[in-house]
């Protein structure tokens, strides 16, 4: 293989307001070579890659191809220098031919500019043969399974020709034989003399196609070097940081004997299978997995948000476990979504119409309309118990801070006083002094009983607040763990890795 | 935190304006359009022509009360009128041929309220788009309409059913009392009931509503049932007040002015605002500029022109004002 040094990249600095995105970051990529690219949520993969791609100016440092320096100030830049990038989210339209999408930004024109249409499926039929036998430019893209999609998404990145090819997550909705075909053609672009950038969080995937790894952690190369120099430990280990590794132990624990929630063999084809498991009245356990791993659809189906094809669910009522409809469980749990302004919140609405939303019918007065006087006062009483910092519960949520607003919705659900609370990453965007706040009240519910089940992508929030982890990978329960897991365990268990203690 | 601060910097009168620029403005131009008319037109502040705007313009109100509905849950109901003239003709064809006037009622609201849970129907659980399907249902009931009429005018309707809506109590017409009681009735039911609450709730934020409980689809459905079953109250006003049906009762023009009367009446086509109280406002100013217009001789197809204007220009005000709303948050 043929390695020469395609790409250098030195002292890399980018800052967005408040956060430093990447710090001198240092990057080699050779031709013929893949690298992956591994870091947690936020670690700054994407920045790095839209960096180069030309998507972001960076603020400090160099970019050098084949030598020379180069300035990207737009996609385009880096179009003309070789670097094609290949999307996470498939950027297609379905109603279009296969040809048409590749050529759409581009499209082959005489010199009246009118489109020629053989020239374009004739070159089209060119970059498809590279990389699949089946693949015809006049076919629909819609009809098209997930994995042809991708196919399709590659070669419209090969068109350019490029030097460079970037994956960023490129395996997220694909089959097992559609990756191995994915990886398949990987190595053959390899050979082909392209310099490979793959991004992901799957460690698996990595070992498979990659030839070189850097570690990026907080915006910081953290690791790397010859893939057949490392192992999954060490790259887990900095993923997460080593320092620190086994802190955060929940120091309190409330767990009772009596279960709460029961929940068997639930599924809905491509999302979830087979999730079971227990939920105990005063316990916390945190549902931990790696994003698209299929936690907020848990959470979701549990309450018939989102449709479930098999399983059954149990729920304490009157002390005795019975058997109910998703719908059932929604009535009875207390439920926080990922985010608040698309479905947590009417913004343009007052505090005390945000807080009885869900408890409307408590409301009413004896000729059947809402008394507003009642309504207000138990506004008042949730603002004063959680103090909530609003100048009077008339205020309109779009006006909250993201502390006060995430209350907010957590006192719409406590007038209901619920036995089980579901909260799908509760502190997100919030402040350290907001997610402190957030925290003591979950240590509240489950002080009186409560079963908490809670979604964080932050490890360390996840470690100091649950009794007990259950391990999602691909809409599946890998493990489920105790309150002393460790980070490593935690982290390889969501790059779908098991280990034996 | 820093959205507290914004908000209080801002002088009272400016919160004052900033809120309800958007509630007076249909009375501004209310005030406006009244001037002109007065000024212009000799006859126009007769008690005869007001009574007789107001009587015209009653059953526009409650059609655009109707489609107010539909137009908070971020929806729209184009085929009102076209249920409204359909439902009319059958109950009136049923009454003319001796049947009870009682049950032509009943005909007319049984039939515009099942039209309109088909339009809902096929809205809320089958996610079809709504304008798509209010354009069909109006294609289809004003097909059906001149199919069974005949393009015929149905006439001989007695005397005994237009005194209902055509009658006085106290020297006031009676349609005038009516619309004021169901104006009330939903205005009660949009502000202090629960139903009012997820109306507005699914209006502003679908998705927040479901996570909340509140059955989104199933409230959805109900506007276009509510809005078939007004296009069916409606009906009874018009065939009353010209003592016949025709399928003319719904062309073009009377969809133009409820929507019109709706969205002049502060409805926004974006979902989440809208009043009864408001759709009446709009469809007297609806009725005023087709009244003052047809007395300055100005042709029916110029007063098109004019209505088209001043509803662009409300959707104009109404875009305008989330756009700059959506520049503070």
């Amino acid at each position: 293989m043929n390695s020469s040094l395609f790409m250098k990249i030195e002292n890399i600095s980018k800052s967005f307001p408040g956060v430093k995105a990447l710090n001198r970051i240092d990057l080699e990529l050779y031709s013929g070579e893949a690298l992956a690219l591994i870091g947690a949520n936020g670690a700054g993969k994407s920045t790095l890659m839209n960096i180069i791609g030309g998507v972001l100016e960076k603020d400090e440092g160099q970019i050098f191809i084949e030598g020379a320096e180069v300035q990207f100030k737009s996609p385009i830049d880096a179009l003309r220098h070789g670097i094609s990038f290949v999307h996470q989210e498939m950027a297609l339209f379905p109603s279009m031919t296969i040809a048409e999408n590749i050529y759409l930004t581009d499209f082959p024109r005489n010199s009246a500019r009118v489109i020629e249409k053989k020239r374009m499926y004739e070159e089209c039929q060119a970059i498809l043969s590279r990389l699949s036998d089946t693949l015809k430019p006049s076919m629909r893209l819609g009809d098209l399974s997930a994995g042809d999609q991708q196919m399709v998404e590659i070669a419209r990145a090969l068109r350019t020709n490029p030097k460079l090819i970037i994956f960023d997550e490129p395996t997220s909705s694909l089959t097992d034989t559609e990756k191995r075909r994915l990886f398949t053609i990987i190595d053959k672009l390899k050979t082909q003399g392209s310099a490979i950038v793959y991004i992901t969080h799957m460690l698996d995937e990595v070992f498979t196609v990659c030839d070189k790894a850097v570690v990026l952690r907080n915006g910081e190369t953290v690791g790397g070097g010859k893939i057949k120099d490392l192992d999954y430990q060490t790259i887990v280990k900095h993923m997460i940081g080593e320092k620190q590794l086994d802190t955060y132990l929940k120091s309190t624990t409330h767990v009772q004997e009596e279960k709460a929630l029961e929940v068997r063999g639930l599924g809905y084809e491509g999302v979830l299978s087979d999730i079971s498991f227990n939920l105990h009245k005063g316990e916390v356990v945190g549902l931990w997995g790696l994003l698209g791993a299929g936690r907020s659809e848990l959470i979701r189906s549990l309450v018939g948000l989102d449709p479930i094809q098999k399983g059954e669910i149990y729920l304490r009522i009157d002390s005795e476990m019975k058997k109910v409809k998703p719908k059932e469980v929604h009535k009875q749990v207390g439920i926080v979504t990922e985010n608040r302004r698309l479905d947590g919140l009417l913004l343009p609405m007052s505090v005390r119409e945000n807080m009885s939303l869900a408890n409307l019918p408590s409301f009413l007065n004896k000729i059947g309309l809402i008394d507003t006087k009642k309504e207000s006062k138990e506004a008042k009483k949730y603002r004063d118990m959680m103090s909530i910092k609003i100048s009077s519960v008339e205020q309109r949520c779009e006006t909250l801070s993201g502390g006060n607003q995430q209350k907010v919705i957590i006192g719409r659900w406590l007038q209901r006083n619920p036995e089980i609370f579901l909260l799908d990453e509760p502190t997100r965007g919030l402040d350290v002094g907001a997610k402190a706040e957030i925290h003591q009240l979950i240590e509240d519910f489950v002080s009186r009983g409560a079963a908490v089940l809670v979604v964080s992508s932050d490890i360390d929030e996840i470690m100091a607040l649950s009794d007990r982890f259950i391990v999602l990978h691909q809409g599946r329960i890998v493990t489920k763990l105790d309150r002393n897991a460790t980070k490593t365990e935690l982290m390889s268990a969501a790059t779908g890795i098991i280990e034996e203690r | 935190m820093d959205g507290t601060q914004v908000e209080k910097k801002k002088s009272n009168i400016e919160k004052l304006f900033e809120a309800n620029l958007f509630l007076v403005l249909p009375y501004i131009i209310l005030f406006l359009v009244l001037a002109v008319m007065g000024l212009t037109l000799p006859y126009f502040f007769t008690y005869r022509n007001l009574m007789n705007i107001l009587r015209q313009a009653s059953s526009l109100a409650i059609m655009a009360m109707g489609v107010t509905i539909v137009l908070i849950t971020g929806g729209m109901d184009i085929s009102i009128p076209a249920i409204m003239a359909f439902s009319g003709i059958l109950g009136s064809m049923y009454i003319v041929q001796g049947g009870s006037i009682l049950l032509g009622v009943l005909i007319m609201l049984g039939v515009a309220t099942f039209l309109g849970a088909v339009n809902g129907m096929a809205i809320a659980y089958l996610r079809m788009v709504p304008f798509v399907v209010t354009l069909s249902m109006q294609a289809i009931a004003t097909g059906a309409s001149v199919w069974m009429t005949r393009n015929i005018s149905i006439s001989g309707l007695p005397d005994n059913y237009v005194n209902i809506i055509a009658g006085r109590t106290f020297g006031i017409p009676n349609s005038i009392i009516y619309v004021l009681i169901i104006g009330f009735i939903f205005w009660v039911i949009m502000k202090k009931a629960m139903p009012g609450r997820w109306l507005f709730s699914v209006g502003t934020n679908v998705r927040t509503s479901k996570v909340s409980g509140i059955p989104g689809d199933a409230v959805i459905f109900f506007t276009y049932v509510i809005s078939g079953f007004m296009a069916g109250v409606a009906a009874i006003f018009i065939t009353a007040r010209l003592e016949s049906a025709s399928p003319t009762m719904g062309e073009e023009g009377v969809v133009l002015n409820v929507i019109g009367a709706a969205v002049i009446g502060g409805a926004s086509i974006y979902g989440g605002i809208g009043t009864s109280l408001g759709a009446i406002f709009g469809a007297i100013i609806m009725t005023l500029i087709t009244n003052g217009m047809n007395m300055m001789h100005i042709s029916y197809h110029s007063t098109l022109i004019v209505k088209g204007f001043v509803i662009i220009f409300f959707v104009a005000f109404d875009s305008l004002k989330r756009a700059t709303k959506a520049v503070r948050i």
